[in-house]
């Protein structure tokens, strides 16, 4: 079931919260109980055969759990991480490693087609993290249905925030009283509100400016210049967009049950480096990798080297995790190449310069105008189909394509029509650059690159309730605290139009990107 | 205690404030998403198309041949020539894809209303098969019969597709664009110049030139021979010659897509309306038009002709048993059988 569709909105999720409540009467196992059938029911809509691999993926960690609990056994751990393991590789990753077997060695071995669960990639972190808890001790006795719950809680079940246990199974006696508070409900529907905004208003629009021209470079269509980085940056918001947004609605959706998630993202395209980016990009998985991946490998404990080596074996693996192909690794590796250099840069230059001067301001700029652009690099390698068609569109934004320009732009006056000219550009008619839609899509990239480095994100606005686990509002200043989400007139009209444009915009689902990973 | 107690208030007074808003909201979409679509906003250019045949049809009497499609079928066939070609009295009542099988079988049952017609020629273009069920079309085009039918499936679809184009924002805007004189409907008509929408030259290059992918068999949506299905029952239960021919295409597209057309027609033939001829006419790129479907004008008389010897064998005429029919211009066309 996805979150935008008429059937989650007006049909699972207030049937789900008016049984939280009448549960409540019954206490806190019924609601318990109630959360976990929902979950599963939310789950199980897109082929209830998956819910036995989910149901067993939980009993067997629950179980081994227990056991490292009370008695600490690295061999019990490393059965446990490999069980895990050998499920997200058989269902994610046999054909991709056999695949590359074959080439390698010139044998023919089928795995045959195999369906990749949903969510497989999130409920195995987020098991791992709970085992690798227990071993340390790190874990209070709990209940097997808390347990089941914290796995399967349905906002944050398919695509993250990954969550850790200790920041969530805390919050159980108070969220699983089985009443609604007025302000859960409010921030909660604000909060999924603007991630529905963001998902179905801006993220499905501007999809319709990058795959066309990714689907023309797969079929080895050379993208001029302007086709290449129109649709690349147009990419780089839908991604932003869409995932964001979804983890917006799964926050606001966890929220009215009472129960804070972690936040996802922070407003990501303002960072002024990769380091700063990684910590505002999909936070829970940079956490997961950082603890249980890059800290047990020795993290910076052993010398320059070795945690540059470690950042590269991280990087390569978080590129992998996120899908089975070579354009993922890749990804990955130039993300890890991207840390390598930006930790050596520090290295070499560790003072930054004085802030408030104009020295640093441009110095900003450019570092952020930088640091979306390597970013934007990447999102190309990492949304093309294989590697030609990387390539090919890479190709177009350097140039080496030719640099075609539409010629409703030769009308333009000004200083702009002088800066056309004097580019080198050919001015051609529409269909003779069909990937690129002109000022209409120029408006819209002008637009939200704008929002993506001027305007405070969807959880700044309502920092006043702390809208997520890990989120403070005394950390941060900014010109929008005057405009911070209050529950006032002013924003109930605003929620009201912004609501209602994304709902009656919903017009034709269409899946969130993480739903693949 | 007291602060607790006003938040628990006002927080409680927003969420009755945002409910009574959320309402007004939907009330100023769902009245714009009407308002657009009292005015034929939603349809444009295709509602005047729509009107421009059903008043050729008010005007039509006495009619043999009826000539049922979409555009393909609107610049390919000159409804005259082909009547004079038959001795048949003949209307093209083209529409265009939109309208698909759907704006066939309710002309159909207008043009059945007012005339004993005996030959119904469906004529559609090649990719017709592969778009969705045209529940869209069946909205836009359906007269005095009503929207809905006794058939369930149909009735919840057409209600179903009702209520996403009134809680639709792209309606409500249009909407608005038209209340405050944003949107003309008449700059997005085209005109009619020899019984059909004027081509757009412009694009006859871009149309050659485009790289072309074969049609995909599997494309076929199960249902999509609903309309088509209602339409024989429609001929059988009337006495008429239904026939089904596919509209002209550009050659290289013609060529690539061998196995769709199989699969095609023979979902087409499953109806019950009979398939004339299992191909297309495939067109060389210097006679298409606008699209790769579209018979550029010059050749509009010289593909009614082949057409019309194509589908003569077929056609119930009253002359069946006399002279050879004789081409306008004195020669002979083929005899009848």
């Amino acid at each position: 079931m996805l979150f935008n569709s008429y059937v989650f909105l007006f049909v699972f999720l207030p049937v789900t919260v008016l049984g939280y409540v009448y549960c409540g009467r019954a206490g806190r196992r019924a609601v318990l109980l109630w959360l976990i059938l929902a979950s599963l029911t939310f789950y199980g809509w897109w082929n209830p055969a998956y819910l036995l691999l989910l149901v067993a993926s939980i009993a067997v960690n629950f179980t081994i759990a227990q056991v490292l609990r009370t008695r600490p056994s690295r061999p019990l751990l490393a059965v446990g991480i490999a069980l895990n393991l050998l499920a997200i590789g058989y269902f994610k990753y046999a054909n991709f490693f056999v695949d590359g077997w074959n080439e390698l060695t010139g044998y023919s071995f089928e795995v045959g087609s195999i369906v990749l669960p949903l969510a497989i990639s999130f409920f195995t972190f987020q098991q791992i993290a709970y085992l690798v808890d227990a071993h340390r001790g790190l874990i209070n006795s709990h209940d097997w249905l808390e347990y089941t719950l914290f796995v399967t809680f349905f906002p944050q079940l398919i695509a993250g925030p990954i969550v850790h246990h200790a920041e969530i199974i805390p919050q159980y006696p108070r969220a699983l009283s089985g009443s609604v508070q007025a302000r859960n409900l409010a921030v909660g529907s604000t909060i999924f509100l603007l991630g529905l905004f963001k998902k179905v208003v801006i993220a499905d629009t501007i999809a319709s400016y990058s795959t066309p021209m990714f689907d023309a470079a797969a079929g080895g269509v050379a993208v001029s210049l302007l086709e290449a980085w129109g649709g690349s940056l147009a990419y780089t918001f839908q991604i932003y967009f869409d995932f964001s947004g979804y983890s917006d609605m799964a926050i606001g959706a966890a929220r009215l049950f009472g129960i804070r998630l972690p936040a996802n993202f922070d407003s990501p395209y303002k960072a002024r480096n990769i380091i700063e980016f990684w910590r505002r990009w999909h936070m829970t998985l940079s956490r997961f990798l950082r603890n249980y991946l890059y800290f047990p490998l020795g993290g910076n404990r052993h010398g320059s080297f070795r945690r540059y080596q470690n950042l590269m074996i991280v990087m390569l693996l978080g590129g992998l995790w996120h899908g089975a192909g070579w354009t993922f690794v890749l990804w990955g590796g130039l993300h890890g190449l991207f840390l390598v250099v930006n930790h050596a840069w520090r290295a070499l230059f560790p003072n930054p310069g004085d802030p408030g001067t104009i020295r640093a301001s441009v110095g900003d700029f450019a570092a952020r105008t930088t640091t979306f652009v390597s970013v934007v690099v990447a999102w190309t390698v990492f949304r093309a189909d294989d590697w030609e068609a990387a390539r090919t569109v890479l190709k177009g934004m350097a140039g080496l394509n030719g640099f075609l320009l539409p010629d409703t732009f030769a009308t333009l006056q000004g200083p702009l029509r002088g800066l056309l000219e004097a580019s080198g550009g050919t001015f051609v008619r529409p269909y003779d650059l069909p990937f690129f839609s002109g000022l209409e899509e120029l408006l819209w990239l002008t637009i939200l690159l704008l929002i993506v480095w001027c305007m405070p994100n969807s959880l700044e606005l309502i920092a006043r309730f702390r809208p997520a686990v890990n989120w403070s509002r005394s950390d941060r200043a900014g010109w929008y605290r005057e405009f911070e989400w209050r529950p006032t007139t002013l924003w109930a009209g605003v929620m009201a139009v912004v609501g209602m444009i994304a709902v009656f915009a919903l017009a034709q689902e269409t899946e969130f990107l993480y739903f693949q990973f | 205690m007291k602060n607790a107690c006003r938040r628990l208030q006002s927080t409680q007074r927003y969420l009755r404030t945002y409910l009574i808003f959320c309402l007004c909201v939907s009330l100023v979409f769902v009245s714009l998403s009407a308002h657009g679509r009292s005015e034929g906003i939603r349809s444009g250019p295709h509602t005047q198309l729509l009107r421009y045949q059903q008043d050729k049809l008010a005007a039509a009497t006495g009619l043999t041949t009826v000539l049922l499609g979409d555009s393909s079928l609107g610049h390919a066939i000159d409804a005259n020539l082909f009547e004079r070609l038959s001795g048949e009295r003949t209307i093209n009542l083209a529409l265009n894809g939109d309208f698909g099988f759907a704006g066939t079988y309710n002309l159909l049952r207008a043009t059945l209303r007012r005339n004993q017609v005996k030959n119904v020629i469906i004529m559609n273009t090649l990719d017709i098969m592969r778009r969705d069920v045209e529940y869209d079309g069946y909205l836009l085009s359906v007269g005095r019969e009503g929207i809905f039918s006794r058939d369930f499936e149909l009735n919840f679809h057409l209600a179903q597709r009702f209520l996403e184009r009134m809680f639709s924002i792209r309606e409500a805007l249009r909407g608005f664009k038209m209340l405050v004189g944003l949107y003309d409907l008449r700059a997005e008509t085209p005109r009619m110049v020899n019984d059909f929408w004027e081509q757009n030259m412009d694009e006859h290059e871009e149309v050659i030139s485009r790289p072309r992918e074969p049609l995909d068999p599997k494309s076929i949506p199960r249902h999509k021979t609903y309309f088509l299905s209602l339409t024989a029952s429609l001929c059988r239960a009337n006495g008429l010659n239904c026939l089904f021919v596919y509209g002209p295409v550009l050659e290289t597209h013609c060529r690539i897509s061998r196995a769709y057309i199989k699969a095609a027609t023979a979902r087409i033939a499953a109806t019950g309306i009979e398939v004339v001829s299992g191909m297309p006419l495939c067109v060389p790129p210097t006679e298409v038009g606008d699209t790769m479907d579209h018979i550029a004008p010059p050749y509009k008389d010289e593909y009614t002709r082949r057409y019309y010897h194509l589908l003569a064998p077929k056609l119930w005429q009253m002359s069946r048993d006399g002279a050879p029919l004789a081409e306008p211009d004195g020669s002979h066309g083929p005899r009848v059988q």
